[in-house]
């Protein structure tokens, strides 16, 4: 049990988390230098291409340090953006220790500070990195000052390396091997196994990746979800290498994977604890935070036969990420679909990216938004995801919305264009300080998360000639002034098309929505009235033509019976047109709309 | 007896106009003789079986102005004969600028036609090229002043809008041409485009194009430039001076019967619509065999429901008289027609003022998708 250390590595994105991962495994000989391939542990081609981690993964290396004895390392990845903070929390639940890897240059950066915060309050030993030492503008000692600062950690015992070139890797394992404590021995304890992530293999079933906290557990034995009291018979269990390589059994202070032929995801969830069916633990252990989604939107195939592969490949994704949530939604407009929650908007693109990619897929996404608190007349309170399905507004007394706090770091040079954005975008201003070096500026708000879901962040980077990082955290509801606006096409609402907006918003919004789905929907037989209505004020309209035949013909000699066989040929067509699916919004037109930039609301 | 609105129709031409679909002969002394004979015939068989009193009468075309002052003079004697006119009973001409002499307007004045209508349709002559008419602005300013030289003060003007090559600034002038004139109504429609005619083939080749959006931004600024000359938008297409509101027009959107004389005119007595052979010769026989051509839909009660609905839209001010449409069917419009009312006027179609419900301005573009609504679905 002792020569067994659990840890991760936490760090910004960029600051070198994917690369100091590899050397630790080219090190340990986990793998061989001829298989090495950029960013190991970052399996998904998505992750490599865009040099972030996405899902967390798990790897079992030997590791023979200087003293002359062996250890088994098992390196825990981590993702570093916030979306992923969820992830970040299994992690930890399932180590000892995390490497802090900073950026030598950059220094610690919000989220970092954030991924700290999370592992001291699961007690995890931290061994600061500072990493890029080899850079030109490094300067390790204002990052070690920031770090006693900021942190409050002690910055002497921090380790200087390049993962790059290599240098200063052995330390860290001496460090892991010295600093980090070893799981508490507690083999003699009825088994409790935290899953702490999943993964779905269409030969095997569901792996579950699990760190064995008491007893031990074999292939052969039955098993009990904690949660559920479902019982499993384990099939096989084994560790990462970091390829799944089969062992005898996994004890107290082991990661690694089980299998039991369980198929859906469902009966496996990340978070649970297993026990042994027979000799079950007392307690359950404490779970991790849960993930709550804060942005929601919804996703429909652009072929309708692709439902079923969208269901699929959904189902197929929440078995290796249980923040993804979603539920069947129908849309007049869009036929059906998902209404999907997400950890955030990177999280949210990330989705879409792997369901296209992964499976093929192409999708059309409504507008991002958030969930609602909505303060009901009659006391009750309801969470209100899809602005269609908002009650009306006598039934409501007040709605609240998901403010967050927005970190904004920049150079002091552009405090004025940062401002003028936040504040178009209903933010409070919090705190402004001045960073170590006098230049750099760190601003606090406090704003609508609804409201930098649009190209909030695109604005930010370019107003700020990219220089601005920006970061932001949850921190709870507030009451806000807002309305639900409808779109009506042919005087039918486009639920896809609903949104909640500020009422200051409303009018603006309206007119610029009718009249970009004016120039972008095609004409018909038939004249196509488009408006935007707040309840049943219609507060913006246009209409969209009909191709020529509209126009009222000259009643000759008072034939009434000829116009009216007009009209009826006229209405047969327009009938058909109806059952054709009535009329059909281009996704052209619906892309449009929904990435309506807010680059004139300056 | 019941009173209604007599229409004689005159199918003569001396050319087809290129927008033109309707049935149309050159005219010869020949078969205007013939036309002449029978038209007297039907007069009187029409008299006995379908009595009337006329309070107006009106001679459409084609083009009427082609009848001798002579002729026209002795149809409105056997119509005041079958028909006992009205003593204010109003009796409309149609005329093209070219035929009207000033001897004409004084023949008919005397003969006891107090309104002519001018088919201007444009003035400006690569418009007038293009609709293939026979005349010039300036020989419809000579036909105005002629008939108002005769004595006739109720003059109405047809114009025509959304034509090709017709820009909004062209539509201006031109109503600001006829506004010069002191008529008493301006008839304003869209050019509709025909299957089988000169305009078609014209379109269809390329020669000519038309601008949608222009029509109705030329539909949307004409009852603007009109109501500054006082002029009122009383119905869809027409706008008339103080008391000058067209009588025979009227008839046909309330629903009053009326008599449709000589080929292809249409009547409507008690609640049945017919027309007659359109061909001048099948006219002709079909006159003594009585054979018209019913419209039996017409006589169904959705169909007259609906029927009542968008023509009463048409007179933008009256709109659908809730009282009356109780009064003649029995049940409130609310009720049967629950469903489009609510939509339209959520698209801010139609407005409801209590006792009646009209168009609203922005509506009158969409007029036609808006009275289909009306009409029962066809299974």
């Amino acid at each position: 049990m002792n020569d067994i250390r659990n840890f991760c590595i936490i760090a910004h994105i960029d600051h070198g988390k994917s690369t100091l991962a590899d050397r630790i495994l080219e090190l340990t000989g986990a793998v061989d230098s001829r298989d090495m391939q950029n960013q190991l542990l970052d399996s998904m081609d998505l992750e490599r291409e865009r040099g972030i981690t996405i899902k967390l993964q798990a790897v079992n290396m030997l590791y023979k340090a200087s003293n002359g004895q062996s250890y088994r390392l098992n390196l825990i990845d981590t993702p570093g953006h916030v979306d992923f903070s969820y992830e970040v929390s299994r992690s930890l639940a399932a180590c000892e220790g995390a490497l802090l890897v900073i950026d030598a240059a950059q220094g610690i950066e919000a989220q970092t500070l954030a991924n700290v915060y999370l592992a001291l309050e699961d007690n995890l030993t931290i061994i600061p990195v500072i990493n890029k030492i080899d850079l030109p503008g490094a300067d390790p000692e204002r990052v070690k000052k920031q770090l006693e600062e900021e942190i409050g950690i002690d910055a002497s015992e921090a380790l200087l390396i390049s993962a790059k070139v290599g240098t200063g890797i052995k330390e860290v394992l001496e460090a892991v091997v010295k600093r980090i404590p070893a799981p508490q021995s507690t083999g003699s304890h009825p088994l409790r196994a935290l899953i702490f992530d999943s993964h779905y293999d269409s030969y095997r079933g569901v792996i579950a990746y699990i760190r064995v906290v008491d007893g031990e557990v074999r292939a052969g034995e039955k098993i009990a979800m904690m949660s559920t009291g479902d019982k499993f018979e384990v099939s096989e269990v084994g560790v990462f290498t970091p390829k799944m390589e089969r062992t005898d059994s996994l004890k107290a202070g082991e990661v690694g994977y089980l299998i039991t032929g369980v198929k859906e995801i469902k009966n496996m969830r990340v978070g649970d604890t297993i026990t042994h069916a027979a000799q079950p633990a007392e307690h359950p252990l404490p779970g991790y935070r849960q993930a709550t989604p804060m942005v929601f939107c919804g996703l429909y195939p652009t072929e309708g036969p692709d439902y079923e592969v969208l269901k699929d490949a959904l189902e197929k994704l929440q078995l290796n990420d249980a923040s993804l949530i979603y539920e069947p939604e129908t849309s007049v407009a869009l036929g059906f679909g998902f209404r999907c929650g997400f950890l955030g908007l990177l999280h949210m693109e990330i989705i879409q990216e792997r369901l296209e990619r992964e499976y093929e897929l192409s999708l059309i996404a409504t507008a991002p938004g958030v969930a609602y608190r909505v303060n009901m007349a009659d006391g009750s309170v309801n969470l209100v995801e899809n602005p269609s399905l908002m009650p009306a507004a006598k039934e409501r007394k007040s709605i609240e919305e998901p403010y967050v706090r927005a970190t904004i770091h920049a150079p002091d040079d552009y405090i004025g264009n940062i401002m003028e954005i936040t504040r178009s975008r209903r933010g409070i201003f919090k705190d402004m300080q001045y960073g170590s070096d006098g230049k750099r500026v760190t601003l606090v708000y406090e704003i609508p998360l609804a409201e930098i879901l649009y190209d909030f962040f695109d604005q930010l980077k370019s107003r700020t000639r990219g220089y601005a990082s920006f970061d932001y955290e949850f921190i709870g509801y507030q009451e806000s002034d807002l309305v639900k606006l409808d779109i009506l096409v042919n005087t039918e609402q486009v639920d896809a098309l609903s949104m909640i907006v500020h009422k200051d918003s409303a009018y603006y919004r309206g007119r610029q929505i009718v009249a970009k789905l004016r120039k972008l929907l095609p004409r018909k037989q038939f004249a196509i009235p488009l408006q935007a209505a707040i309840g049943f004020k219609i507060i913006a309209r246009e209409t969209i033509s009909a191709l020529r035949k509209d126009v009222l013909s000259k009643c000759y000699g008072g034939d009434i019976s000829r116009k009216r066989k007009l009209l009826e040929k006229q209405r047969e067509g327009k009938k058909r047109m109806k059952q054709l699916g009535n009329v059909e919004i281009p996704q052209e037109a619906f892309l449009a709309v929904l990435q309506l930039d807010d680059s004139k609301r300056k | 007896m019941t009173t209604g609105g007599i229409y004689i129709h005159v199918p003569f031409c001396r050319s087809k106009c290129h927008y033109c679909s309707f049935y149309s002969v050159v005219s010869s002394d020949k078969l205007v003789e013939l036309y002449f004979d029978n038209l007297v015939k039907e007069m009187n068989i029409a008299a006995k079986k379908f009595p009337l009193q006329a309070s107006t009468l009106y001679f459409g075309g084609g083009t009427p102005s082609l009848l001798s002052s002579d002729q026209i003079n002795r149809i409105i004697d056997v119509a005041n004969d079958c028909f006992g006119l009205k003593k204010d009973a109003e009796i409309t001409v149609e005329a093209n600028p070219e035929t009207v002499s000033l001897s004409n307007a004084q023949h008919w004045q005397q003969a006891g036609v107090n309104r002519v209508s001018i088919g201007v349709q444009a003035t400006g002559q690569r418009l007038l090229n293009i609709l293939g008419r026979r005349h010039s602005a300036q020989q419809a300013d000579e036909a105005v002043n002629r008939v108002l030289q005769a004595g006739i003060k109720n003059i109405n003007v047809d114009l025509m809008y959304g034509l090709p090559a017709q820009q909004p600034e062209d539509w201006e002038q031109t109503l600001q041409f006829c506004l010069d004139w002191p008529v008493t109504h301006i008839s304003a429609y869209p050019l509709q485009v025909e299957e089988n005619t000169r305009m078609k083939e014209m379109i269809d080749a390329g020669l000519v194009t038309i601008n949608d959006d222009s029509i109705i931004e030329m539909m949307l600024m004409t009852p603007k430039i009109l109501e500054k000359k006082g002029f009122r938008h009383y119905e869809i297409s027409n706008f008339s001076q103080e008391g000058y509101i067209c009588q025979h027009n009227l008839v046909y959107w309330q629903l009053v019967p009326y008599l449709g004389l000589g080929p292809a005119a249409a009547s409507y007595y008690a609640g049945i619509r017919w027309s007659n052979d359109v061909d001048l010769d099948m006219w002709s026989k079909n006159i003594m065999d009585q054979r018209a051509n019913i419209d039996y839909d017409s006589q169904k009660n959705e169909i007259r429901m609906a029927e009542f609905c968008f023509l009463s839209l048409r007179l933008l001010q009256n709109g659908i008289s809730k009282a009356e449409f109780k009064n003649k069917f029995g049940l409130a419009v609310d009720s049967i027609y629950h469903q489009q009312l609510q939509e339209l006027s959520m698209a801010g179609w139609i407005v409801d003022k209590g006792d009646r419900i009209c168009l609203t301005e922005i509506a009158i573009p969409w007029a036609n998708q808006i009275f289909m609504m009306f009409l029962p679905e066809n299974e």
